[in-house]
């Protein structure tokens, strides 16, 4: 099937560095496929961006297969744009119409900042995984994969948690910048399983300290997060964080 | 936010069950008796500070958490208009709030301020012992016995052997006293149709606040589970519809009704 090609008017946050002042710039461009990636469509301003001799849009990307979570952008007022379950290097640009308006924003959180235009700094997830987003193993010979029993719903529910890329859309879409859809898909991963258990008390005490200390806001369950989320990560993952939480904060002997 | 919350919601609970006696048709004597236990039982005058504390401490962690909120987005998205499936009610908790609180003043001042400090209407010793009056001034009863007059003031309320004493010094149809009937009270209020108005309005605004509240107080709380999250769905709706529907109705069965002239 033969593609149909767009005219359209983007609006794209410019910011020079993370201390500079940004504003939205608009932008036209023309001919544009519909069988091109979102992404695709930016590199195609960008080239042209850099033959005017003008200074290319900075915009985070690598895999471009929907799984390495480091493409972001609000795409008018919606994480990743309008397809659901869909991050913004999979969205293509049959999703919009010939004339339209296209807003594009970065990430927007204290705890994301802007380093420049539409790339954010999203090392407060990183300091959060460091904080407990892992098990401790003794290093050696791998063990055999049939030593621990775990039932395949277990297994299920710890990878639909496990399924969650970081890119942080949740946080994006928040009305409260909170990161608790990240923090629980974290927390619900390792806790579902039996490898899991030795250090849950601690990893969740630990992971929402760290996710406070970064500035993120406080979850009021608007449910957004769930639905901006390109995986589909569920928000059940949330209220089986607070029930891990109180437990740890209430009864735990382990103190994060 | 959510122990606080849902305490609020048991508080409503109580609220509506009592306050359904103004539908009785009995002159309002049961609400009136009603009234007489809520504001002497040492337990409810207890829970009334308790009630006190609840409501405190969830306005006062509203305003923090809100902003904290607000000052984790810094900069705010250029495209308005979106908001990522979240319902109304679940982003404006913070203003349906702060409307109700509005409400809370006015209904406080309303009645409790009235019933706690107000001077009173005139009314006979007879009446206020049959009708379930809050006495604020014996003073039909003074000049027989002050003792007894002081006594009655301090009590609140009219008792029975109170009575019987009085019935020994004259007829209680000619004393005059000065007090309050909760029902007539309300009765009186809700004849203002900007009361009756504001009333129902807070009370869709509740609606709205409790359609997100109920449910979100149990997944901050760490309640989900497909065994029962149906129930708290099920009951959040319950409590969203049946409680504001009941408490609206009351001011507009009073206006109607003395639209009509029934009362």
């Amino acid at each position: 099937m033969a593609g149909k090609n767009l005219n359209l008017t983007l609006k794209i946050w410019r910011q020079n560095g993370p201390a500079a002042k940004g504003q939205m710039k608009e932008y036209k461009v023309s001919d544009i496929s519909t069988e091109m990636s979102f992404l695709e469509m930016l590199d195609v301003l960008n080239e042209r961006l850099v033959r005017e001799g003008e200074d290319p849009i900075a915009f985070d990307h690598d895999c471009r297969e929907g799984i390495c979570g480091m493409c972001s952008l609000m795409i008018n007022g919606l994480a990743h744009g309008p397809s659901r379950r869909t991050t913004t290097c999979q969205l293509h640009m049959r999703s919009f119409n010939d004339g339209d308006t296209i807003y594009i924003e970065p990430w927007r959180a204290k705890a994301f900042p802007v380093i420049k235009d539409l790339v954010v700094d999203r090392s407060a997830f990183d300091h959060i995984m460091h904080a407990g987003g892992y098990i401790s193993v003794n290093t050696g010979n791998a063990q055999d994969a049939n030593e621990m029993p775990i039932s395949t719903q277990v297994a299920d529910h710890a990878m639909d948690a496990a399924e969650c890329i970081g890119c942080g859309a949740c946080v994006a879409s928040c009305k409260n910048a909170s990161a608790m859809l990240f923090v629980s898909a974290k927390v619900a991963h390792l806790g579902h399983l039996p490898q899991g258990q030795p250090e849950r008390m601690l990893r969740v005490q630990r992971m929402v300290r760290t996710m406070d200390e970064a500035g993120f806001g406080n979850c009021t369950n608007t449910g957004a997060c769930e639905v901006q989320c390109p995986k589909g990560i569920s928000i059940k993952n949330i209220a089986k964080m607070n029930a891990d939480y109180l437990r740890a904060s209430l009864i735990s002997e382990v103190k994060g | 936010m959510a122990i606080t919350g849902l305490f609020l919601v048991s508080f409503l609970l109580v609220h509506v069950m009592g306050n359904i006696q103004l539908f009785y048709q009995d002159g309002g004597l049961a609400f009136n008796n009603y009234t007489k236990f809520m504001t002497t039982n040492p337990i409810i005058k207890t829970m009334e500070w308790v009630l006190f504390a609840g409501f405190v401490v969830h306005i006062i962690y509203a305003m923090l958490l809100t902003l904290q909120n607000n000052a984790s987005r810094p900069v705010k998205y250029a495209y308005k208009g979106k908001n990522g499936g979240a319902s109304w009610a679940s982003r404006n908790m913070f203003i349906t709030g702060s409307v109700m609180f509005i409400f809370l003043v006015v209904h406080l001042v309303m009645f409790w301020g009235t019933y706690k400090f107000g001077s009173g209407e005139a009314t006979t010793i007879q009446n206020a012992y049959e009708q379930a009056w809050k006495v604020k001034d014996a003073s039909g009863l003074a000049s027989l016995d002050a003792e007894l007059a002081h006594d009655i003031v301090k009590h609140k309320y009219i008792d029975y052997e109170s009575y019987q004493e009085i019935l020994k010094l004259g007829n209680p149809a000619d004393m005059k006293a000065m007090g309050y009937s909760m029902y007539n009270l309300t009765l009186d209020s809700f004849r203002q149709l900007w009361i009756v108005i504001l009333y129902v309005l807070a009370m869709v605004l509740l609606a709205f606040h409790l359609n997100h509240g109920f449910q979100s107080s149990f997944r901050s709380l760490g309640f989900v589970h497909d065994k029962y999250l149906p129930l708290i769905k099920g009951g959040g709706q319950v409590v969203t519809v049946v409680f504001p529907l009941l408490f609206a109705a009351m001011p507009v069965y009073f206006y109607i009704g003395s639209v009509i002239g029934k009362f």
